[in-house]
């Protein structure tokens, strides 16, 4: 995946993490949506083993298993750009 | 965005009777879960949003990563994905010129020379780069044909996705056109340029968890890029459908009816070059950097990503010609005798392997697109309406409060008059025919001046708007002659078997070369500005500031180099 700061300049005090001053990164809030989207393809993956869906392939349960990457690389952004690491916001 | 990298053959008119697709209620939760993120990230850059300068150039603290990828997303709208798997279906590998010979050396130009001029001189605008370099006539005339084309443009982009929502999943079209519309107006407004710059780097993500399992499956079901090749042969009995230029020695070779100097001369320098550099839309991403190197690197990487782009576009539509049991056609075709047509492909590939779920989350990744596309517009429209129409023409020296309260207006307003022009096209579809064209009439000349003004401290400011000028009124002179004598057609395209993509080039290419002729000479002929005053704008002027210290893996020239390498080694495998 995408190593967000890894070549631009940045802070070390802020780190690459937040913008500016300990706002929210977006790298924060793409975290959470494939969090979010990797626990409901999970959960439907999980329902195919069971009822398999009617398209191609299904016996690879991609949903299964792309659920799981998307779901695994959401939770490390989520805990490397966690805005309560980041000290407090700004008010 | 779609812009004049485009296919033109996208969606003239379609009407299905049954929907292609139904969504599960997963997969209308997974498109919810996406209008409430873009919706609330909006809500929370509100309170970051202060000045002028927060919303017209997100501050001016973006890394070069974020910037890097909302300058490749606010092109890569998805109209540009179904268009491209669409013309890949149809023509094979060629569409691939567009990502990479067609992008990538017109990116690292950017970069590495254009952007420290545009960065220095801390302009808000290209048009606004123009007032500096050659004063007011050039910029009013670049800032009112960007903001009446944008506005066009964005009218249509919104017109056809919402069809591709009827034809895909039986949508109403009004619904599709005021929901998406009225978000991106919400979002747009309330955070300015960070929040449409967040909302296409969440997209560009989104784009690659939604497309990328299709031509992973695919793949893996062909039996590889060598089954790929053997099926496709097999399916249309001809070879050239997967060769990038061995089969453009003659216009009746390939395909796609065009040659190689159209494709190097036409798309590879004057169309990309005009695009990629001067059009505000995608240089506004970059110039909200927040240091010079940022700037510079931000084009490389994108330009990395771009490079990767056929994978999921390309891709896709010849995994469609290879194993899809229907045969797509063309749209007027689809229409009269029923059945599928080209510009479906994609949604079609996504149906073959995609249960629920994922289904969503692809169509979620088309709609992401769209959307992206669309605050694309709106926010570089109302930056160069706001500061070169007017801050420049209407209302001068108001303070910064009152200019960023006008640029929320005008960012709302932009976006209703955009929905105007959207049921504009709605009336008279064959609008769409031209706008391809109408985009091209401005851009190449555009390319011309600014490309002379950053090099060629001779031109003056006569010369540079004579040269705009000229340029803009050839361009419009040749596209009016073919429309009314079709057999100019041999003299402007070279031969009277272009299409309509290859007149665009060859005319681009004249055009813009009218304009450097017209620029050079009306600049001998007047006096040109003393040095002093061209420091920051032109080169052998301006002493572009070192980079602070860097490692060598953090230098821009050093990643320009390896995706140069790695574009001709692209090249050379798909020969």
């Amino acid at each position: 995946m995408i190593a967000p700061g890894a070549f631009g300049t940045y802070s070390k005090k802020r780190g690459p993490l937040v913008v500016q001053g300990g706002r929210l990164s977006i790298w924060f809030f793409v975290g959470l949506m494939l969090t979010i989207y990797g626990v409901m393809i999970l959960a439907a993956g999980l329902y195919g083993l069971a009822y398999p869906p009617n398209v191609k392939l299904a016996s690879l349960h991609a949903d299964l298993w792309w659920g799981a990457i998307l779901l695994a690389g959401g939770l490390v952004y989520l805990r490397a750009f966690n805005p309560s690491k980041m000290g407090p916001p700004e008010a | 965005m779609t812009g004049p990298l485009a296919p033109p053959w996208i969606l003239a008119q379609a009407v299905a009777e049954a929907p292609l697709i139904s969504l599960g209620l997963l997969d209308m939760a997974i498109i919810v879960v996406y209008f409430l993120m873009v919706l609330g990230i909006g809500w929370y850059l509100k309170q970051q949003t202060t000045t002028g300068e927060d919303f017209f150039l997100a501050g001016r603290e973006m890394t070069a990563w974020i910037a890097g990828l909302s300058f490749l997303s606010a092109n890569l709208g998805s109209l540009e994905l179904m268009g491209w798997a669409a013309a890949a279906y149809q023509y094979g590998i060629l569409g691939t010129h567009w990502y990479w010979i067609g992008a990538i050396p017109a990116m690292l130009f950017l970069g590495l020379v254009m952007m420290p001029f545009y960065y220095i001189s801390k302009t808000h605008s290209v048009p606004g780069y123009l007032q500096l370099r050659f004063g007011e006539a050039s910029r009013g005339f670049a800032a009112l044909s960007f903001a009446f084309m944008t506005i066009l443009m964005s009218g249509i982009n919104m017109y056809s996705m919402a069809l591709v929502m009827k034809v895909v999943l039986g949508w109403d079209i009004h619904f599709s056109i005021w929901v998406s519309s009225l978000t991106v107006a919400a979002y747009v407004a309330l955070g300015g340029l960070k929040s449409a710059i967040f909302n296409e780097v969440l997209q560009f993500v989104l784009i690659w968890a939604g497309a990328m399992l299709v031509p992973i499956l695919g793949l893996y079901e062909v039996g590889g890029w060598e089954g790929l090749k053997a099926r496709i042969a097999e399916q249309t009995g001809r070879g050239d459908y997967v060769h990038l230029w061995s089969t453009l020695g003659s216009f009746q070779d390939n395909p796609m009816g065009i040659h190689w100097t159209g494709i190097v001369l036409g798309l590879g320098w004057v169309i990309s070059f005009g695009y990629w550099t001067t059009d505000f839309l995608v240089v506004q991403r970059v110039l909200a950097a927040k240091d010079l190197r940022a700037a510079k690197t931000a084009p490389i990487i994108g330009a990395a990503f771009k490079m990767a782009v056929p994978f999921i576009v390309i891709l896709p539509g010849l995994l469609g010609l290879a194993l899809l049991d229907v045969k797509l056609l063309p749209e007027a075709d689809a229409l009269k005798q029923g059945g599928h047509s080209y510009n479906e492909v994609l949604p079609l590939m996504l149906a073959r392997y995609c249960g629920p779920g994922l289904l969503g989350l692809g169509i979620t990744a088309l709609i992401a697109g769209f959307m992206a596309g669309m605050a694309g517009n709106v926010s570089a429209f109302a930056t160069v309406w706001t500061y070169d129409v007017y801050r420049a023409y209407i209302h001068k020296n108001a303070s910064d409060s009152h200019y960023l309260t006008h640029g929320r207006i005008c960012t709302v307003l932009g976006v209703f008059v955009s929905i105007g022009a959207a049921y504009l096209v709605m009336q008279f579809a064959s609008i769409m025919d031209y706008v391809q064209a109408l985009f091209s009439f401005f851009i190449a000349p555009l390319f011309g001046t600014v490309l002379l003004g950053m090099l060629w401290k001779r031109a003056t400011p006569a010369g540079g708007f004579y040269g705009l000028l000229a340029g803009t009124l050839a361009s419009i002179g040749m596209w009016l002659w073919v429309r009314l004598d079709p057999s100019a057609l041999a003299i402007v395209a070279l031969s009277k078997h272009a299409q309509a993509m290859a007149e665009n080039m060859y005319r681009g290419l004249w055009s813009w070369l009218v304009c450097v002729i017209v620029t050079v000479a009306v600049s001998y002929a007047t006096k040109p500005k003393p040095d002093s005053e061209l420091v920051g704008l032109v080169y052998g002027c301006t002493e572009i500031p070192h980079e602070e210290a860097a490692p060598w893996y953090e230098r821009p020239a050093v990643w320009a180099t390896v995706v140069a390498i790695v574009f001709v080694i692209l090249n050379v495998v798909f020969w």
